[in-house]
């Protein structure tokens, strides 16, 4: 989980990418909430498989 | 022959967040900024003397800022909102962009309160202020 930096703080600047683990949860949750920074690797739900529809046989 | 005076023009850093390692700078919207560090006095007289004397108690600190009003993301509103009712960090230099010294110090208040801010303040035909009052938090001057 990495964060992109859009405004600066501390001493990082927009467009750094920083590791989730580079921050506390307190620091994140209130960065995300400012729009400081944006969360990347977002998990996406798994891709569901092909549904086999059967041949009709007439 | 008198010596030459250094005068300081005011141009602060001021930064702060939810904590040193998330504090965003808010120089460019700062337009004034009054750190103080206090110590409590407690009197300390006696009939031994007419005079008073005083020693100190808990320390009140305090930060009383001013900033022109923006609601942009990671800017006055979004940066300052979600500390109403918590404590937080802040930090002030005396000369924005310049390195932390003995002759710029950087002045800090760790977990200082922020009881309250006007989400909104608006006059006709003038730009919009937001003051803030930080107070308490432990007090440090850093020059490295």
């Amino acid at each position: 989980m990495t964060y992109t930096v859009l405004h600066a703080f501390g001493d990082h600047q927009p467009g750094d990418v920083i590791e989730a683990g580079d921050l506390s949860e307190m620091d994140a949750a209130y960065l995300l909430q400012t729009g400081a920074i944006a969360a990347n690797d977002v998990q996406k739900p798994a891709a569901r498989g092909k549904t086999k529809t059967a041949k009709s046989e007439d | 022959m008198a010596m030459p005076q250094t005068v300081y023009y005011s141009a602060p850093e001021v930064k702060i967040g939810a904590a040193s390692g998330s504090a965003v700078d808010l120089s460019e919207f700062c337009k004034s900024a009054v750190l103080t560090r206090q110590a409590d006095a407690l009197e300390s007289s006696s009939m031994a003397s007419r005079d008073r004397f005083f020693q100190a108690g808990m320390n009140s600190n305090q930060l009383v800022v001013t900033f022109n009003q923006s609601y942009e993301a990671a800017e006055v509103y979004a940066t300052l909102s979600p500390l109403i009712g918590t404590q937080c960090y802040v930090e002030c230099t005396p000369v924005d962009g310049t390195a932390v010294s003995a002759t710029n110090p950087k002045f800090s208040l760790t977990n200082t309160y922020l009881e309250a801010m006007d989400v909104l303040a608006a006059n006709l035909g003038e730009l919009g202020e937001v003051q803030l009052t930080f107070t308490g938090g432990t007090y440090a001057a850093a020059t490295s």
